[in-house]
């Protein structure tokens, strides 16, 4: 990963979101859990624009799962961390850990693995 | 039942990219039926519209700062025509994103093209148009070929062959016949001098022309003594008779002979007399010529015969021959005379040959130095591009298609070159005209024509193929794998296409070099041309050029006394400093032919039948101020003298009488075209040289000058040295001569220093037309110099890094560099010497003075091309000094 270059927030907190989801990582799923997780209202599109940006890092990758086995059914993007990806995740989550650690409203977090 | 919003679905399905747009909508949906299970469908739709308003922003946010995948994409099943038109936007494309390379490749194409058509239609219009007759392959001259004077010369035939073709020749459906002549025209308005064409009646028909308004000529016009017909020239007619119809039938005086207007002249005999067989002033009237009334040598006219069908010219040539042997075998071929049948498109090569082919050698030369420029620039930006052709090939293009890929980049380029070049032609042109039109007749004609733009096609499409060529066979040295593994980064595997780069830029520098010498020739000549002394005064002379209509002066005694009384009125004005007369001033002073023999010097023998000759009055050489070295001028008894005295110039002096005692000696003249054998004169004067056919002559031209009283000819010069402004004497010169006579006409009012000086014009025109050519040459090629040395440059610098951290100095790597970069510039000058050495000589009848392998021209313009080739390499190679290794070394 180049120097200088940190993830933003979003972009964090989508592949905290893969991170966590592990194998079941998908557009329903990622958004999901981010809006469980935040608090916030989470779009959909601003989740698939961020995968691709991620994507083109070479951060995630993804693959296309079967179609479902109904009637019409269909086939999900699933998403997960790739090694650079999951690189990159700890980096950043270890300089957020040191920037907050002594603070007062430091919060505990655990590296995601 | 569970259809989200179709509005909504409507707009995302707009927004997204296909890559995602099916997940993205199937994933909402899957949401979207889970809200509305739980929570009702408004709810859901409420839902559904805010994500698909929230994302809107995202998502288009991405699709315009997305990377763009240009280089590599999978190649697309389609049709040829398809796959071409890929190629043909991805060269655009991929053009548009270099227009610094782009500028300069399409402008060198279009400097190469543009004056290759400019070359082009030059050529063109002078050379290759068909005569604009039908049939014109079938028209050609003839000419009789013989020895006059130990000198080969090809003339007009004596009476007694003309006669014998016309009676005999079978090979020939018509033989014209064509003479020119000046006439006075009279009775209407100031009296003027006509040129006139003299041409047997079956001329235009044998032209296959009619005339655009009446009849053409007929045998009668001929046979009716009063009243023969005549045609006007289209311009004559809008001049004189404002285009006016009703001319028909009018008389017309000339030279006190009354002619009747029968009709207007087509303009294709206009052009053909003015462009093509023989060089004279546009005729303004087309008189019928009677073949009875040819009698003597100097009366036969010019020669056109039509071709039956499937004649050839050589079957054509062997009739004539045959009939020669039968006129030699009846003691009627004194001369030793041989008939020459030649197509018309001969002669007018010949004629043009030396300048065109130079000039066409030349342009061709700096389109090869273009084309070599862009294929190494071309060939420079492959490596650049390596990795970008391993890509493709490793994702399945054949070279085939790299290869077109890369033709079509080079077929755009071209043609966008080729385009701009026609209209650079266009100026080129223009300023060609503008400069030289007013000396060089053939330029006035010169068009852009469809045969030129095809030309400039095909040129187009041939630099195109030698663009893409170059790096398409470098494409060929460099692996796959090894440039996808960063191993060809490191340079070393380029060896061969830089020695194919030197290579282009050492043959860019050969052809410069020759286009250099070749200017530098020119130039020298041409300097030494403009620093010849003309041995008189040309400044502040002009003369008067008359011409007495045989009708109203049919004496000799007549035509002396109008001349000597017009010169005594002159040299009554003030203004007038000296006055002479003449039969013809420098630079147009009548050939002498004949040779001269002397008693006593009969080892010396006159090898040079052209002279000079004039006959001058007294003050002539005082008024043209000229000098004499020893004896003395003519007096006014010398033209009735016995002793027939001559003066002649210091060159036949020196030849004759080494050691001097010219003047007082008996010579011998035998001039076949002035008097009958051989007329015995006394030298009284040796003139000091003079250049009087020019500043180009022959520098030990011999010339005979004879007394003006001695003269009987119609045609004169008066002389006269202005005392002040040369324009009030002109006008005051004319009123003297029609003071004397108020019918006569002025057939030319000449400038001495305006005629020497344009003299030179054409030597000057072909200077500076090939000089601009050698500077254009040499341009290209130090941009092709700098360019290798650059990329060679930075190409070595991870070396130079490593020699820099090892210890070497500045100065060392600047030696390493330049030192490389002598090599092409080495190999370029010896190729260009030799080059030179063996083309120049086609440039010898273009020079004057000089040879054309002068050594101090070449040594010269060497020198100049390696100082500008190592300035060239200079500069970019101490931008490499400048390198800090550490810098470099940290890139690894």
């Amino acid at each position: 990963m180049p120097k200088g270059d940190f993830l933003a927030e979003f972009e964090l907190y989508l592949m905290l979101a893969i991170a966590r989801l592990d194998d079941g990582a998908y557009g329903v799923t990622i958004r999901q859990e981010i809006e469980r997780r935040t608090g916030r209202p989470v779009s959909i599109g601003a989740v698939y624009a961020t995968l691709g940006r991620l994507g083109d890092k070479g951060l995630v990758s993804f693959r296309e799962s079967d179609p479902l086995p109904v009637q019409g059914g269909r086939s999900r993007k699933y998403f997960r961390l790739t090694a650079a990806g999951r690189k990159a995740l700890r980096h950043s989550a270890t300089m957020l850990e040191r920037m907050m650690e002594g603070l007062e409203f430091g919060a505990k977090s655990s590296p995601a693995q | 039942m569970t259809q989200p919003p179709r509005l909504a679905v409507l707009l995302l399905r707009l927004a997204l990219e296909a890559c995602d747009r099916r997940f993205v909508l199937d994933d909402l949906s899957e949401e979207y039926a889970a809200r509305v299970a739980a929570g009702g469908r408004a709810a859901a739709a409420r839902w559904y519209w805010s994500q698909v308003t929230c994302s809107l922003g995202p998502i288009l946010w991405r699709r315009a700062r997305r990377p763009r995948r240009l280089a590599i994409s999978f190649p697309r099943r389609g049709t040829a025509v398809e796959s071409l038109y890929q190629d043909f936007r991805f060269a655009v494309r991929t053009l548009c994103r270099n227009p610094g390379f782009t500028l300069i490749a399409v402008a060198t194409v279009a400097l190469g093209i543009g004056v290759n058509t400019a070359a082009f239609s030059l050529v063109s219009s002078v050379v290759l148009k068909p005569l604009p007759f039908e049939d014109a392959d079938r028209l050609v001259e003839i000419w009789a070929e013989g020895e006059l004077m130990g000198a080969q010369v090809t003339t007009t035939p004596q009476p007694e062959m003309l006669q014998a073709w016309l009676d005999r020749a079978e090979s020939f459906d018509a033989i014209g016949l064509y003479n020119e002549e000046e006439l006075t025209h009279s009775g209407s308005g100031e009296p003027e001098i006509l040129h006139a064409a003299i041409v047997s009646p079956n001329l235009m028909e044998l032209l296959r022309v009619t005339p655009r308004l009446g009849r053409e000529l007929i045998p009668a016009d001929v046979e009716s003594g009063e009243g023969q017909g005549v045609l006007l020239s289209e311009a004559f007619w809008r001049r004189r008779f404002g285009s006016d119809p009703e001319v028909l039938g009018r008389t017309l005086t000339l030279d006190e002979k009354s002619y009747v207007v029968v009709g207007i002249a087509p303009l294709e005999l206009e052009r053909l007399f003015e462009a093509r067989f023989f060089i004279g002033p546009p005729k303004q009237v087309w008189l019928p010529l009677s073949v009875a009334s040819i009698r003597t040598w100097e009366d036969t006219p010019f020669v056109i015969a039509r071709l039956k069908p499937h004649v050839a010219v050589a079957e054509a040539q062997a009739e004539l021959d045959v009939i020669q042997a039968s006129l030699t075998a009846a003691g009627l071929n004194e001369g030793g005379w041989r008939p020459l049948v030649s197509s018309t498109a001969e002669m007018v090569n010949s004629r043009l040959a030396t300048v065109l082919w130079v000039l066409l050698g030349s342009v061709g030369l700096v389109l090869l130095i273009g084309c070599a420029n862009i294929a190494n620039m071309l060939m420079a930006r492959g490596v650049t591009r390596r990795h970008e052709f391993a890509v493709r090939s490793a994702l399945g293009a054949s070279r085939v298609r790299v290869t077109r890929q890369l033709l079509v980049e080079g077929l755009v380029l071209s043609i966008v070159g080729a385009a701009l070049g026609v209209v650079l032609t266009y100026w080129t042109l223009e300023a060609a005209a503008g400069l030289a039109a007013h000396d060089i007749r053939e330029l006035r004609s010169v068009r852009i024509d469809p045969i030129v733009l095809v030309f400039t096609l095909g040129l187009s499409l041939v630099t195109a193929l030698i663009f893409a060529l170059a790096p398409a066979a470098q494409l060929r040295f460099c692996g796959t794998a090894d440039t996808l593994t960063g191993g060809a980064r490191a340079g070393t595997s380029g060896t061969h296409g830089s020695l194919v780069r030197q290579g282009l830029v050492a043959a860019e520098l050969a052809m410069a070099l020759v286009l250099l010498v070749g200017a530098g020739l020119l130039l020298n000549s041409f300097m030494h041309l403009s620093r010849v002394d003309p041995g008189f005064e040309p400044s502040g002379v002009v003369a008067l050029e008359l011409t007495l209509p045989e009708t109203r002066y049919p004496e000799t005694v007549q035509r002396r006394e109008f001349f000597m009384s017009v010169a005594d009125r002159i040299r009554l004005l003030p203004a007038a400093q000296a006055v002479g007369l003449a039969r013809g001033v420098p630079p147009d002073v009548p050939w002498l032919f004949g040779t001269v023999e002397i008693d006593g010097r009969e080892d010396v023998i006159d090898t040079s039948p052209l002279k000079a000759g004039n006959w001058i009055s007294q003050e002539y050489f005082r008024t043209i101020g000229a000098s004499l070295r020893e004896g003395r001028e003519f007096t006014a008894v010398d033209g009735r003298s016995d002793a027939a005295p001559v003066i002649v110039n210091e060159s036949l002096a020196r030849r004759f009488w080494p050691d001097g005692g010219a003047v007082g000696t008996r010579i011998r003249l035998e001039l076949p075209f002035q008097s009958a054998g051989v007329v015995e004169h006394t030298v009284v004067g040796v003139l000091r040289d003079i250049k009087a056919f020019g500043l180009g002559d022959e520098s030990d031209r011999m010339q005979i000058y004879f007394p003006f009283d001695s003269y009987s000819a119609r045609e004169g010069v008066v002389v006269v040295r202005a005392a002040g402004d040369t324009d009030d004497l002109i006008s005051q010169l004319k009123e003297q001569v029609w003071a004397v006579d108020p019918n006569l006409p002025i057939t030319r009012v000449i400038r001495l220093d305006r005629d020497l000086s344009s003299n030179i014009a054409r030597p000057r025109f072909n200077a500076l037309l090939l000089s601009s050519f050698a500077v254009l040459a040499l341009l290209l090629a130090v941009i092709g110099v700098y360019g290798v040395t650059s990329l060679s440059a930075s190409q070595r610098i991870r070396e130079i890094g490593v020699r820099v951290a090892l210890g070497a100095q500045r100065s060392d790597i600047l030696k390493l560099m330049v030192g490389s970069a002598m090599k092409p510039i080495a190999v370029g000058a010896v190729l260009g010497l030799v080059l030179s050495y063996a083309f120049t000589r086609f440039l010898r009848s273009l020079l004057f003075e000089i040879e054309p392998t002068d050594a101090l021209t070449f040594a010269a313009v060497t020198l100049v091309l390696v100082v500008v080739g190592v300035l060239a390499c200079y500069v970019p190679s101490r931008r490499v000094t400048a390198v800090d290794p550490i810098e470099v070394l940290r890139q690894e």
